[in-house]
């Protein structure tokens, strides 16, 4: 998969990512125990109320969680990697992540074909390396395509934005 | 035998040149609706439902049937080729198939599931006709206690299912738990879970999730280096890109196992494809010799469960043939279309209406045909498509995904979702953590606790009511079996683990 | 092929897909009300099968049929939170729009009094009530009750357990307030659908249920089912020998209404021609035999004006009902 080095660094910085992932699970269990005790217990006729199978999902989450702390003191298994990538991996993810972003912000005052155009053509450019010319035309082909074939053939409601006469 | 005259009645009614095109519309058109994400077989056919009133309730009907199939096989397509499972019932096909494409053999999956579904889906219309009635009356007999001891048993399977480690399997299986639980309980009225925020008010959809930790996530991990997908080698020939002998030879059972399965679990109400695609894929592994190649393309994890979600998509035809009850969302929407039609569906229809019963289960026949033959033909297309698409396939699974969900609830916190569960998918294939387990837990936690509670508001002796119904008390005792299994195996055979060796429990169950 | 051919071709495709959108964009022009190439939307906030998707499908089907309304109709499912989920869509999603239909059951009223929608019968615009269903106390043929003494009289040793559609729902209030009339309780067992619960009494797993008749009509039909009582005002045609809960001693009526709705802010003479292919179908014989007759449902026209002031007292009844059962939401 990744294509990180397994040194020893990564495999530290593994055995903490498993470590936090541990404790996460281990803060859900408890917030689902705490939150469901506020809900009115059951009885015979209205049967077990809204806080019991989340009590319970809590109960039984608390030792898994407290388990995988456990585990994840030990050397890690074949095909973990660190979950924050470095170097440029890393910006790469975060640009790609930054740029979904921006998309979707856009998405309904630009319309749905302005904001997947322009969302294709940037990816196409930065990241594959494609001529601005081409990504453009790329991303409007299809940007046409979806639209034409959600928008226009299954009638969902797209974003029209400034081109409103669509 | 009375069967099968009134099926050559059928026949007679599904071979006319009308409803062979009608059937193969239908089948092309599903096709295309299925393998759009967000889109499955209810809603293909709600969108194709108005064309079909141009014709007679029977080629209707036909047609319908055929948008039914087409979009299920659509589903697999996507699932396979991008990663992205589109319904629930497709979760499982993605966890293997994908993997498959990745090392070139796509066609060999897409190929497999098309002729595992096609051999399931012709068995289940055999069980369909053979076996209705007396089935109807089994499924009758799932009350909220059975139904809740199925749950049971599906969820403990689930956590084994993918990944090595149980653990972690466990932790994702009650992390989907948690998360189905967010949003306004039916029952009580009462918000759960909500963050501080309204917006989860409607709960978290199984379509966000799904799209976010598998298409995302796929997204996410490929976007790190420019492209250099390896999903197709080689050369294109027919020869090469279809499955070979050997590869039927090491599914076949698998098929056959997931048709009998898939039948059975779809013929319960509200069960269906999903449970039924799952419980297989758990079969199957348990079966393996070969466990250790689930979760890497082993292709018995997509034959088992794509026969699976077939054959219980002739299962769900049962209760609504012989109850007028809708078994899964798209018989519900084809019972609406009946209704328009002027016909009700239940016991009366057989004897009413033969004709529409039986050309519609002749048509199911017709229309597997029609699409395992067009599925085999399109996979060299497909492999073309994806050859060509190669550098901006992954621009176009990401918008794929987003305009997917957004086609289904209109709503850009949706979005917001898929993309945060697909960082969450990204982090948690770093670190091992299988992906599917939050879906299907998504999709059966609601379920498990709406029976749960069914359960104990009818009962009269509390929680003994699920050990005092044989059929529930069988199926808990099922996965009892199932969980203690491999401690059963490690205690039998001590094993003294080596230096070094990480000692996660055995690849599971 | 070379950059310069790949580019050509691009380009054309582009300018191809352009003029494509363009010409799709350009259908629906100006015209009068109604505009013959569009389709009319019906929304049911229910799951197809049940007794307002019947209404929406036989409805559309027979405007179509006796050439009242010519336009295509389609049909949209959007089941969910009693129907508030529907109704909030239809209200935000097609405002305005005088191509869109929904019926209209309790979702109107309910959902808001327990706060689970913003909006009521005052955010759409009314056309017309047409009809009053019933409610049909239903058991299993092999069942020991035979009439609602029977099961109230069982109820006050153990557990008598009814199926419905939910929390709030129409059969639960009857539920209610059978059990309050007779001095019992009866453990409401809530499904999610009107096929779920036909089906739970199929497999005894419930002792009766609450039905509008045209849900149950296949199995009363087949021998399945045995009905009661009925929660009427007179017997209806469609079930003579049912005797109604008033006449066991029962004094518990409770009919649902069933109507049609528009979105909100659509032009005056779209509603007054919708008001009017409404009275028409009404007053269709087929639509009498076809629909009120198979259904069980009784004819119960009423303007959208007269609509609305029913609903303003069903509204009083419901609140006051649900303020009782404690489901209401504060204010």
């Amino acid at each position: 998969m990744s294509t990180s080095a397994a040194g020893p660094a990564a495999q530290e910085s593994v055995r903490r990512a498993n470590l936090v992932a541990g404790l996460v699970q281990v803060c859900l269990a408890v917030y689902a125990i705490v939150e469901s005790r506020k809900f009115p217990p059951g009885d015979a006729f209205q049967g077990p109320g809204a806080g019991f199978l989340p009590f319970w999902v809590g109960v039984v989450w608390l030792p898994v969680a407290v388990a995988l702390i456990w585990q994840s003191r030990r050397r890690p298994a074949a095909g973990e990697s660190p979950p924050i990538p470095r170097g440029s991996e890393g910006r790469r993810l975060l640009l790609f992540v930054l740029l979904l972003a921006a998309f979707m912000v856009a998405f309904e005052p630009a319309g749905a074909l302005i904001s997947l155009t322009a969302f294709v053509t940037a990816a196409l450019y930065l990241f594959e390396d494609y001529p601005w010319r081409r990504a453009l035309l790329t991303g409007l082909a299809i940007s046409g395509v979806l639209y034409l074939t959600f928008g226009t053939w299954l009638g969902v409601p797209l974003p029209r934005g400034p081109l409103f006469f669509l | 035998m009375d069967i099968f005259s009134s099926l050559l009645t059928g026949f007679s009614v599904a071979l006319t040149p009308l409803n062979i095109t009608l059937a193969l519309a239908g089948c092309i058109m599903g096709t295309l609706i299925g393998a759009l994400p967000g889109f499955g077989p209810p809603a293909g056919v709600a969108v194709l439902l108005p064309f079909t009133f141009n014709w007679s309730p029977v080629s209707g009907l036909i047609m319908l049937a055929g948008v039914y199939y087409g979009a299920m096989y659509g589903g697999t397509i996507t699932s396979v080729l991008l990663n992205i499972p589109g319904e629930s019932a497709s979760v499982m096909t993605a966890v293997d198939g994908y993997q498959l494409a990745r090392k070139g053999r796509a066609g060999v999956a897409l190929g497999i599931a098309a002729l595992g579904s096609f051999v399931a889906g012709t068995l289940g219309v055999v069980f369909l006709m053979a076996l209705g009635p007396a089935l109807a009356g089994f499924a009758i007999k799932f009350g909220p206690a059975e139904y809740f001891a199925l749950m049971v048993l599906g969820l403990t399977t689930i956590s084994g299912l993918t990944g090595t480690s149980v653990l972690k399997g466990l932790g994702a299986t009650l992390f989907g738990m948690l998360v189905s639980m967010a949003g306004l309980d039916i029952v009580s009225g009462r918000a759960r879970f909500m963050m501080g925020t309204d917006a989860l008010l409607d709960g978290i959809d199984f379509l966000p999730a799904a799209v976010g930790l598998f298409g995302l996530a796929e997204v996410f991990e490929n976007v790190q280096v420019k492209s250099n997908f390896a999903m197709i080698q080689g050369n294109i020939r027919v020869r090469e890109v279809l499955p070979k002998w050997k590869d039927w030879a090491e599914s076949q059972w698998a098929v056959l196992r997931g048709a009998v399965l898939g039948f059975v679990v779809g013929v319960l109400p509200g069960a269906g494809a999903t449970v039924a695609s799952f419980l297989s894929y758990a079969l199957e592994k348990k079966l393996s010799r070969k466990p250790e190649e689930f979760g890497h393309g082993a292709l018995a994890g997509v034959a088992g469960p794509e026969a699976a979600n077939n054959a219980a998509s002739a299962g769900a035809f049962v209760p609504l043939l012989t109850l007028g009850v809708p078994g899964s969302g798209t018989t519900a929407v084809l019972l609406g279309a009946l209704i328009m039609y002027g016909l009700r569906p239940g016991p009366a229809l057989f004897e009413e209406r033969p004709d529409v019963v039986w050309g519609l289960i002749a048509s199911m026949y017709v229309g597997n045909v029609l699409l395992v033959i067009l599925n085999i033909a399109f996979i060299p297309g497909f492999m073309w498509m994806l050859r060509k698409s190669q550098t901006y396939l992954n621009a176009i699974v990401a918008v794929l995904c987003i305009i997917g969900v957004y086609a289904q609830t209109v709503s850009l916190f949706d979005v917001g979702v898929a993309v945060a569960f697909g960082l969450l998918g990204y982090v948690m294939r770093r670190l091992n953590y299988p992906a599917a387990p939050i879906v299907l837990a998504l999709v059966l936690g609601p379920m498990a606790e709406t029976a749960l509670r069914q359960a104990l508001i009818i009962s009269s002796t509390g929680a003994l009511i699920f050990v005092t119904r044989p059929i529930s008390a069988t199926l808990l005792a099922a996965a009892a079996l199932y969980l203690l299994s491999p401690v059963a195996v490690r205690l039998f055979t001590r094993r003294r683990p080596q230096q070094g060796e990480p000692r996660t429990p055995e690849p599971s169950a | 092929m070379n950059r310069v051919k790949k580019t050509r071709i691009g380009v054309l495709v582009a300018l191809v897909l352009t003029v494509a959108l363009a010409l799709a964009g350009c259908g629906g022009a100006g015209g009068s009300y109604p505009d013959k190439s569009k389709p009319i939307t019906w929304n049911v906030p229910y799951a197809p099968g049940g007794g307002s998707d019947n209404l929406a499908r036989v409805a559309g089907k027979m405007l179509n049929d006796q050439k009242i309304i010519s336009n295509t109709m389609v049909y949209e499912n959007r089941p969910g939170a009693g129907g508030a989920t529907g109704m909030t869509h239809f209200i935000e999603a097609q405002k305005g729009s005088p191509y869109a239909l929904m019926t209209v059951v309790t979702q109107v009223i309910t959902p808001k009094i327990r706060g689970d929608a913003k909006y009521n019968y005052n955010d759409v615009t009314l056309i017309a009530r047409i009809g009053l269903d019933e409610h049909l106390i239903l058991v299993n043929a092999q069942s020991p009750y035979k009439t609602v003494k029977d099961l109230v009289e069982a109820a006050k040793t153990k557990k008598v357990t009814v199926g419905g559609t939910g929390t709030g729902a129409t059969d639960h209030l009857v539920t209610i307030t059978l059990g309050k009339v007779a001095g019992v309780q009866f453990a409401y067992v809530p499904y999610q659908s009107g096929g779920e619960v036909t089906t739970a009494l199929l497999g005894s797993h419930v002792d009766f249920i609450i039905s509008n008749p045209n849900e149950a009509l296949g199995q009363i039909q087949s021998g399945k089912f045995r009905s009661v009582g009925i929660a009427a005002d007179k017997r209806i045609d469609m079930v003579k020998d049912v005797p109604t809960l008033k006449e066991q001693g029962y004094d518990v009526v409770f009919q649902l209404f069933r109507g049609i709705a528009a979105p909100p802010g659509i032009p005056e003479d779209a509603r007054k021609y919708l008001e009017n292919a409404f009275k028409k179908l009404v007053e269709d014989p087929t639509y009498k035999k076809e629909y009120l007759d198979k259904n069980g449902i009784t004819a119960a026209y009423q303007t959208g004006a007269d609509f609305k002031k029913y609903l303003d007292e069903q509204n009083q009844m419901y609140e006051k009902l649900l303020g009782e059962l404690g489901l209401a939401a504060k204010k």
